[in-house]
């Protein structure tokens, strides 16, 4: 029967050829509603595409043409960010849940670097399915945190060394007196009586505040208690600032807690220890403020350092020696209830002070000018009102040393925006033509961009010459990104969150609606 | 897997290699007469009736089938929820040597199909056309059935397209390539069913199978007419080949 063996021979790769294709092209285009999917990175713009489990990142070369690669992110995304120099993009993924198979995906941090040569710099397996992310603005650390399931620890945290990707993921779980984390700060290094400079993660939860020593993040954390607003209800914290102090004074390192609602105003100072063990004890001291504060920062005054307060409802603000927790009031202009330090954005600086912007939002327009120490020519501890007619609600930094001392005043009520000038005290008004426009800021601080969502114009502000150009794309534009080419230069990259993702790639620098490229299907792209 | 293809097709020819050798009668290897038409047809059924030693009579035939070629070569997959790429099939061949059970014909293929799919929700489309010439060794069972094998060599024009959701418009992308068709097969007369060395039209069936190679090509799409967005970059798809088993059905007319 050598003819049915032949014959088996020849239908064998009949039979083997009618499988079904691969299902990565019958997953959906999913650009979930409200969810941010697209982000800028030095370099790129990564896209993450959930149902693929994989993050696109365009990179844009000299003609304007894109160059696409992609890297594998985890399934299930619960949460994205970008790191502060945003070089990385890290991605909080839960895996398979629930986990029915040994081979079933663990939930996974994966950072992506954006440079000239993208890459996945590291992915770390954790233990839990959390659902929130925080970033470390100084790119050390992420967190971790927002745990997920029947039964949850809401204090467990996991703190992830990104700047040493070798390193295990660290499970800690923080003390907590019935709350949980709601927002996280990082400290710079604060130098302590013992030991060397360290940083600090202060944990937020809605009862307490907690102190983790960022050089032994396995070591017991500080747990600071918040004075009661009532007999049932826990100070809840509202806003944390420190400050190192004196930089030859090792035992002036202070925290100070603002509390929602509350005119109390927590200070923790990392003073000398008991126990010659450890490397600082905490101290808590309550001062009133007065009134209810809305903003806080340590300031440098001509009397030296001070814990600034903002009271909207009295138009003034306070002054608090954080050594005598002595206070001294100043009358405002407003009820202001924003204060930002820009004091290193300013040449004319104060000789022995911080310069402080303030803004009011709703509540008072326009915004007013802090100095906080002798100036020439200027009135002591002077508050200067500059009336732009919005109400200010953001102000956007302008990154770099070119024109830092610009400031983008934003307000989503008015159909203007303008651009601050703190050097010149000069405000320039910008006019849109309707409410709610997106400014972001280039991440050479070189230019400004306003885009309507879903409109088909957007407009780049030159933060130089402050000249608008509007450009007119032929799609629908979602979110449009300012990123440096692979040759040096510099592209604006529109997407289209249509079909499966379109983007109009023009010269950020010069741009013009006749010289761009369209790029159609993005997610198609390295299939 | 190609190989093990070439290698069973060898084989089979082989077998019949030596079923030549055992049924031969006609000229000595090397020497294939020259047919002659005119001659009488004798009865081959009263006594060798499975050869026709100079009796096979030059015809001309023309085919219209439907062919399945199984392309497993992923680039496919933009364009088909399976591996199955159905095309028509028009053939004609040509005998012009025949000996004993043995003959030889030259043959031309026009084939023309396609299919579509979906790619992430952005409707695509293939559609191929090959035009291929070669030849085709017949070996002859009955007098109403042989067996076959052949070999053609092609032109491709694979055409590739994409509705674009957020261009809006319609990709396109025509590539011409190679391809070749080795294939196996058995024709049988379904109508008039006399000595094969008698003229006169007749209907045959016939089913052939085995595996046609392709070369690789780059898909590139770009709108048409300028239509769309002003200055859209080519969209890269998978480079495409469709090459793969095949198995088609025909139906065939000789004179």
């Amino acid at each position: 029967m050598k003819w049915a063996k032949w014959i088996t021979v020849a239908m064998l790769p009949l039979l083997t050829a009618c499988g079904a294709r691969d299902s990565k092209w019958d997953q959906p285009i999913d650009t979930p509603t409200g969810e941010q999917v697209a982000f800028g990175l030095t370099h790129a713009v990564v896209i993450l595409d959930e149902p693929l489990d994989r993050a696109v990142v365009m990179q844009v070369t000299k003609s304007l043409d894109v160059r696409q690669s992609s890297y594998s992110i985890g399934k299930n995304v619960a949460r994205a960010a970008v790191s502060a120099d945003e070089q990385q993009l890290y991605v909080l993924a839960k895996g398979v849940q629930p986990r029915r198979r040994p081979q079933d995906e663990r939930p996974s941090l994966t950072v992506i670097e954006g440079d000239v040569s993208p890459r996945s710099v590291a992915r770390y397996e954790l233990s839990d399915p959390l659902g929130g992310l925080s970033v470390d603005p100084l790119g050390d650390w992420v967190v971790v945190y927002d745990a997920g399931g029947v039964v949850v620890n809401p204090n467990e945290l996991i703190l992830v060394n990104v700047s040493e990707p070798k390193r295990k993921p660290i499970n800690k779980t923080i003390r907590s007196f019935g709350g949980r984390p709601t927002r996280f700060t990082y400290t710079t290094p604060l130098t302590v009586p013992s030991g060397e400079a360290r940083r600090f993660l202060i944990v937020e939860t809605e009862r307490d505040v907690t102190l983790i020593d960022l050089s032994d993040p396995e070591g017991p954390e500080v747990t600071v208690p918040l004075p009661q607003q009532s007999a049932s209800k826990p100070g809840r914290p509202a806003q944390v600032v420190f400050t190192d102090g004196d930089p030859d004074d090792p035992s002036d390192a202070k925290i100070a807690i603002r509390l929602d609602s509350d005119s109390d105003l927590v200070m923790v100072e990392l003073g000398e220890p008991f126990d010659s063990g450890r490397a600082f004890k905490a101290s808590v001291n309550v001062s009133d403020a007065g009134g209810v504060p809305s903003a806080l920062d340590f300031v440098q005054t001509d009397g030296g350092l001070r814990l600034a307060a903002l009271i909207p409802t009295a138009s003034q603000a306070v002054l608090i020696d954080p050594r005598t927790g002595v206070r001294e009031s100043i009358a405002l202009p407003g009820s202001y209830t924003h204060l930002a330090r820009v004091t290193d954005d300013v040449v004319e600086r104060p000789d022995d002070g911080d310069v402080a912007l303030l803004w009011g939002g709703s509540k008072q327009s326009g915004i007013a000018y802090w100095s906080l120490g002798t100036t020439t020519g200027k009135p002591y501890r002077s508050v200067e009102r500059y009336d732009v007619g919005i109400d200010v609600g953001a102000v956007k930094s302008v990154p770099g040393a070119s024109f830092g001392h610009r400031k983008i005043l934003q307000s989503t009520a008015a159909t203007e925006f303008f651009v601050l000038d703190l050097n010149a005290r000069t405000s320039f008004p910008m006019l849109t033509e309707a409410a709610g426009f997106d400014l972001t800021v280039a991440p050479d601080g070189r230019r400004a961009w306003a885009l309507l969502p879903q409109g088909q114009q957007f407009a780049r502000v030159d933060l130089d010459t402050l000249h608008p150009v509007s450009v007119h794309v032929e799609r629908p534009v979602d979110a449009i990104f300012d990123i440096e080419r692979l040759d040096g230069g510099r592209a604006a990259v529109a997407l289209h969150e249509q079909g499966a993702l379109g983007a109009t790639v023009l010269d950020a620098v010069n741009p013009d609606g006749a010289v761009t490229r369209f790029h159609a299907g993005i997610l198609l792209g390295g299939l | 897997m190609l190989p093990r293809y070439l290698l069973a097709l060898s084989a089979l020819l082989a077998c019949m290699g030596v079923a030549e050798d055992a049924v031969a009668s006609g000229p000595r290897a090397g020497e294939l007469p020259t047919p002659s038409p005119t001659e009488p047809a004798t009865d081959s059924s009263s006594t060798r009736p499975l050869l026709f030693g100079g009796d096979e009579v030059v015809h001309t035939q023309v085919a219209l089938g439907r062919r399945y070629d199984f392309v497993t070569h992923d680039g496919y997959d933009p364009y088909s929820n399976d591996n199955v790429l159905g095309q028509f099939t028009v053939q004609a061949k040509h005998v012009l040597l025949a000996g004993g059970p043995w003959s030889l014909a030259v043959t031309a293929g026009w084939d023309f199909g396609g299919s579509d799919s979906t790619v992430r929700g952005q409707a695509t489309e293939l559609s191929m056309y090959r035009l291929s010439a070669g030849g085709e060794a017949r070996y002859h069972l009955l007098p109403w059935a042989f067996a076959f094998g052949r070999v053609a060599p092609g032109l491709l024009s694979v055409s590739t397209t994409l509705n674009s959701g957020s261009a809006g418009v319609e990709l396109q992308d025509q590539a011409y390539g190679f391809s070749l068709d080795s294939t196996l097969g058995l024709q049988v007369a379904l109508f008039g069913r006399r000595g094969a060395s008698e003229r006169g039209v007749r209907l045959w069936g016939v089913v052939e199978g085995g595996y046609s190679l392709a070369s690789k090509q780059e898909v590139r799409l770009s709108p048409v007419d300028d239509a769309g967005p002003e200055r859209v970059a080519e969209q890269r798809l998978p480079d495409v080949a469709v090459g793969g088993a095949t198995l088609q059905a025909s139906l065939a007319l000789t004179f």
